[in-house]
């Protein structure tokens, strides 16, 4: 039996898009800024985190521990990338948007 | 009476009450130089080492969070923000916003510790209505 498609939820898209936008500098405060500004809303750090975590646990993300600097108080950055997987699952969500669009705009 | 700065390798004009004589002007213009330039060390040194989150606030994120990966990438991004925003708006908006965060941050994991807190409870009250 074919392994059924995967879908992300609406922030954990989100999520994903600014790391993708973000690229090589996205860790925690340059994605929830990101965020912050695309939703107009503000965003703690706590839900990022949060969704960042689970994302990694499905495989969408990785992550590896970058350098400590003094403005962080001597801790490091984690930084983050959108995987293969991840990228394959966004686009899952980007083909059913599109689908049902369709089907509005053409009722 | 207006002299332009550009003279002396600097942007702007220094204003003067009366027509100034070569010295003065330079004079003038190096001590402005001078007393600006000390005002933006002291400004920069007092970001640069003063601007640290308050401590409560600190101290209520590491009760909060339990694992230790998440309290330094945490921190750290709140810490690094903190600075920015000091920089930029003054520390005693940077601390409301530390405060914000904070709370914010730790309510989904409370949450969370509530609920599996709320299903042991209800088990157990189960458990004591069954026997």
């Amino acid at each position: 039996m074919a392994k059924q498609k995967e879908y992300l939820g609406q922030f954990e898209e989100i999520v994903m898009l600014a790391i993708l936008h973000l690229g090589s500098n996205s860790y925690g405060t340059k994605i929830r800024q990101t965020v912050e500004e695309a939703l107009e809303k503000t965003i703690s750090i706590g839900a990022i985190y949060t969704t960042l975590e689970r994302l990694e646990q499905k495989g969408y993300l990785t992550s590896w521990q970058g350098e400590a600097t003094q403005e962080r108080g001597g801790r490091a950055k984690r930084y983050f990338e959108v995987t293969g997987a991840g990228q394959r699952t966004l686009k899952n969500n980007d083909v059913a948007r599109h689908k049902l669009s369709a089907l509005v705009l053409a009722q | 009476v207006g002299v332009e700065l550009s003279d002396f390798g600097m942007e702007g004009v220094q204003k003067f009450d009366s027509t100034p004589n070569t010295i003065e002007t330079f004079q003038r213009v190096v001590d402005r130089h001078v007393t600006e330039s000390i005002a933006e060390d002291a400004r920069s040194c007092l970001v640069g080492t003063d601007a640290f989150p308050p401590v409560a606030g600190e101290k209520l994120l590491l009760l909060i969070l339990s694992r230790e990966e998440r309290k330094t990438n945490i921190l750290g991004d709140l810490t690094e923000e903190y600075s920015e925003l000091a920089q930029k708006f003054g520390r005693r908006f940077a601390t409301i916003w530390y405060y914000k965060q904070a709370v914010a941050s730790a309510w989904p994991m409370l949450r969370k510790v509530a609920k599996w807190g709320l299903f042991l409870w209800a088990g157990e009250l189960i458990r004591r209505l069954t026997h």
